[in-house]
């Protein structure tokens, strides 16, 4: 570790690795530094000059600037203004950032585009199929659904004829009677007529069918 | 560090979720389906498979013969193989005027009105070869038709055939019955009659 003191540099490239410096003066000079232990500048007065990294010295920078365009541009942020308030100490590890704040996160950005997306696709595919409007449309092809009682028009279901309409009336009612009546078939053998009511009692009575034969 | 705060975690389960219910709402009609129940199948022969030998349907287990075939070791019954009461009798008469009328007329003469139109004339249940059919025999006609008569086996329930049979039996009963075989109260409305 070399020690200068007091003097200037002047248009000069200085490699400043390991070096200490106590009241010196840079005019114009290229301050180089190559990732060796960092140096001292102690009551130093700088005039224009300009600062070149070299071999090792170059890694942070660019990890920094890397950083930066990958989307942790806060964080880099923190970093530098640090470094100008000089509280960046040696070997101080910057605090961890919410993820949410380290800037645009493209990632989660298309996957909430995508799933957005696929919603819309989705219900605009519904709707389009007509799920969402009319189903029984799609199940009849488009057809509307009808009550049944509309499908048969009260006024074409089929009717008998008048004529026969009244021959059935009539038959109804004198089969009926004929059900509904007692009458002598053959007074000799015993053989009559009865109401279909009172057979149901006999064979119920009975309680055997075959009883009638 | 999570990919997803849990703000962001909750919005995408909850359109996830959405996106469950949208796909839930599925149609019969768009599902897949076998055009030809017994065409060609990669897994087995026929898409429908066959039937095991004497599968029976839930239900359709009908062990007894003269219940659901009308015959006992395969000759027609004599006697119903049903209880007669009362719901017997009455569902009968209404199956019977429901179904049996149009052709056999009410009293079971074969004056239907269908005669009245020109169809042959039914046999009536009180003269003939009709008059003297067994139950069984009966049975075995309403299920599985004769002459112009079809079958009424998809149409009228095995049980409701004996109650129309029960039914017919009391038409006959009633259209020829013997005055020694009556109640006292039938006698005497007879006598009025003949008075």
């Amino acid at each position: 570790m070399a020690t200068f003191q007091n003097e200037i540099f002047e248009n000069k490239e200085v490699v400043v690795d390991d070096n200490r410096y106590e009241g010196c003066a840079f005019y114009n000079c290229t301050m180089v530094y190559r990732g060796g232990k960092a140096p001292e500048f102690i009551r130093c007065s700088f005039r224009g000059g300009k600062v070149q990294l070299e071999d090792d010295a170059v890694r942070t920078p660019r990890y920094l600037g890397t950083l930066y365009v990958s989307g942790a541009s806060q964080a880099v942020e923190g970093v530098l203004a640090r470094l100008k308030s000089g509280t960046l100490a040696d070997n101080q590890r910057p605090v961890a950032c919410d993820p949410v704040n380290t800037g645009t996160h493209y990632g989660r950005l298309g996957l909430y585009s995508a799933v957005f997306a696929f919603v819309i696709f989705v219900i605009i595919g519904l709707f389009w199929f007509g799920y969402l409007i009319y189903p029984t449309q799609q199940v009849l092809g488009g057809e509307e659904t009808r009550p049944l009682s509309e499908e048969i028009p009260l006024e074409v279901m089929p009717s008998l004829p008048l004529e026969l309409q009244t021959v059935y009336d009539g038959m109804t009612e004198s089969q009926l009677a004929q059900n509904d009546s007692y009458a002598w078939l053959d007074a000799d053998n015993g053989a009559v007529r009865i109401p279909v009511s009172a057979a149901i009692e006999l064979l119920l009575a009975d309680g055997s069918s075959d009883e009638g034969e | 560090m999570t990919l997803l705060s849990r703000k962001e975690t909750r919005i995408t389960l909850l359109l996830s979720l959405v996106l469950l219910v949208l796909v839930g709402c599925d149609n019969m009609v768009e599902q897949a389906k076998i055009d030809q129940p017994y065409g060609e199948s990669e897994v087995f022969e026929t898409a429908a498979r066959d039937l095991e030998p004497n599968t029976v349907p839930v239900g359709y287990l009908r062990e007894d013969e003269a219940l659901y075939m009308g015959t006992q070791d395969g000759s027609p019954v004599e006697e119903l193989p049903i209880e007669l009461t009362t719901e017997v009798f009455t569902t009968g008469q209404l199956l019977y005027e429901n179904f049996c009328t149009p052709c056999h007329g009410f009293s079971g003469y074969g004056n239907g009105i269908v005669a009245e139109e020109g169809f042959p004339q039914p046999a009536s249940f009180h003269d003939g070869d009709t008059a003297a059919l067994s139950v069984g025999e009966m049975f075995d006609v309403i299920t599985n038709g004769q002459g112009a008569m079809y079958s009424y086996a998809t149409r009228i329930q095995p049980e409701d055939r004996w109650a129309i049979i029960a039914y017919i039996r009391a038409l006959q009963l009633s259209q020829n019955a013997s005055y020694d075989a009556l109640t006292p109260d039938m006698q005497a409305a007879l006598d009025e009659l003949a008075e």
